[in-house]
């Protein structure tokens, strides 16, 4: 049984004459001896015969000219062809330039993606304000960023990401109203709604290099302390360094409540304005403290 | 007699050599090459040359996968429009009409499994019944005496083509290119990408379904 198995599986070679000698001669004397291989090699001739025999099937005549019109069709959508053979032009382009310039654009798209959106406004813009809608600019307080390091003189429309509910609302002290009124799961949704709208602006802007403008620097601070309790802050600090007007407080935050009490601040106006780097180094800059962040803030009278 | 230098033989050994190795390795030449340039250029013209030269060959290609002319036609038009639309991405590895057919057995390839799948070779169905099959064996009296003119009948042919919609996908491309299109084993290897030993064994097992089908209708 194996050797009939073993002779039709010699059946293709032995058709087409591509067994050497010595194999021919045992599948033949095989082939004579067993009539079952006999009649399946016979069949599998004729099977092979029938193959190559079937006839050809002729196009019909107007095959070529069906396929003109298709062809045509094709071409007239070419100008979405163009779109989608944009790339194909070249298709094979050598592995290491595809490779290559993946990588620029991945490079590219992360140093675009990481670039504050700050950043990117012409130095020209030294300064803007922003007032929280309802209120009446001049009157009303205003917390201000100051650039320094990298950080460029940069603007903030902020109040946009604000509803309108909010931001018509105001302050029982006057000043720093949405932060003074919140409570403290109002005011949790309300950090963690702009933390996501605006993630990575409060981070770029630095521990350091926070500036609050308000036109009564007391009431101000008395509105951040309100808030310090809800994110499990402390003020450590506080202490003028010289300016009439301006008083500097050190608040210990945990590092994570960081960007959201900057974000806060931020939520509620901003202004951007330059500040030089021996104006930032005389301020103490933040420092981490395991799970805690030193920050200082400035807050100085609206001019 | 003056010796001819020896130096000398031996550069015209060494060049005769490499003459020998030369041509032995040059690659195969393909004579579509030069109009395939010239459509890749924009000239339309050129293609309806190859058009001209492989519609044929590849419509039949097209029905021994299909078994029917109306879907034929279309495979075989989405085959020269396919190639038409791809013909930048020819790179010239291999010869032009190796190419065309690639393209065609993997285009046959793609809409026999899908008529499989919408049940289309069912609906038609083989010649099974008995009736059909006592009418055969009138048609065949026997075998033996003219087995090419009885293989070349209407119902034979039918058997035949049957018999190749009942293969799976993968035997039913390697017997239409070895015993319809009469490509070789190489040829084969290079449309289908597979190595010869797999070709070859391939074709062996679909002949053998083929031979039991034939064997069990005309015995």
């Amino acid at each position: 049984m194996s050797e009939c198995k073993r002779i039709s599986g010699l059946f293709c070679e032995l058709h087409e004459e591509h067994v050497d000698g010595e194999t021919e001669t045992v599948v033949w004397k095989h082939l004579g001896s067993c009539p079952g291989c006999r009649e399946d090699f016979k069949w599998y001739g004729i099977t092979v015969r029938a193959l190559t025999n079937l006839e050809r099937v002729t196009p019909p005549r107007d095959f070529v000219a069906q396929l003109n019109a298709r062809l045509h069709d094709t071409r007239s959508h070419s100008f979405v062809e163009f779109f989608r053979n944009i790339f194909s032009a070249a298709p094979y382009v050598p592995l290491p330039v595809g490779v290559s310039a993946l990588a620029l654009v991945v490079v590219t798209g992360f140093v675009f993606y990481n670039y504050p959106t700050t950043e990117m406004i012409p130095s020209t813009a030294s300064s803007q304000s922003f007032y929280v809608p309802g209120t009446r600019p001049g009157s009303d307080p205003r917390i201000a960023a100051k650039g320094v390091g990298p950080v460029q003189p940069q603007q903030m429309q902020v109040s946009t990401l604000m509803p309108a509910s909010e931001t018509t609302s105001s302050s029982p002290a006057g000043h720093l109203p949405l932060l003074s009124k919140s409570t403290p799961d109002s005011l949790g949704n309300n950090i963690e709604t702009v933390s996501r709208n605006f993630p990575t602006i409060a981070d770029r802007i630095g521990a350091d290099n926070l500036t609050v403008e308000s036109p009564s620097i007391d009431k101000a601070i008395e509105s951040l302390k309100r808030i310090l309790p809800n994110i499990q802050g402390r003020l450590v600090d506080e202490k003028n360094p010289g300016q009439v007007g301006e008083v500097v407080v050190g608040v210990m935050i945990p590092s994570d409540a960081y960007g959201n009490l900057t974000t806060e601040l931020i939520n509620h106006g901003a202004v951007a304005a330059g500040m030089n780097e021996s104006e930032a180094k005389a301020l103490s800059p933040a420092k981490k403290d395991g799970n805690n962040v030193l920050l200082y803030i400035r807050f100085v009278r609206t001019r | 007699m003056v010796a001819f230098p020896e130096t000398i033989l031996n550069c015209l050994c060494l060049n005769m050599i490499s003459l020998f190795l030369f041509s032995a390795f040059k690659p195969e030449t393909d004579e579509d090459r030069e109009i395939v340039d010239r459509c890749v250029r924009g000239d339309r013209g050129a293609f309806d040359v190859l058009v001209e030269k492989y519609y044929k060959k590849i419509y039949n290609l097209a029905y021994r996968f299909v078994g029917d002319s109306e879907e034929a036609n279309d495979l075989a038009q989405e085959v020269f429009t396919a190639a038409y639309q791809n013909l930048k991405k020819f790179r010239g590895d291999a010869k032009f009409s190796t190419w065309l057919f690639q393209i065609a057995t993997n285009r046959g390839k793609n809409r026999f499994k899908y008529l499989k799948r919408r049940g289309y070779f069912a609906n038609k169905g083989p010649t099974n019944g008995e009736e059909d099959r006592e009418s055969l064996q009138r048609a065949i009296p026997d075998l033996s005496t003219n087995p090419e003119t009885i293989l070349a009948g209407k119902q034979i042919q039918k058997i035949v083509q049957d018999a190749i919609n009942d293969l799976d996908a993968d035997h039913k491309e390697i017997v239409i290119l070895r015993d319809i299109e009469g490509f070789s084993y190489e040829e084969i290897a290079r449309i289908l990408n597979l190595p010869e030993g797999t070709t070859k064994s391939r074709l062996h097992r679909a002949r053998m379904v083929v031979k039991e089908k034939l064997k069990k209708a005309l015995s």
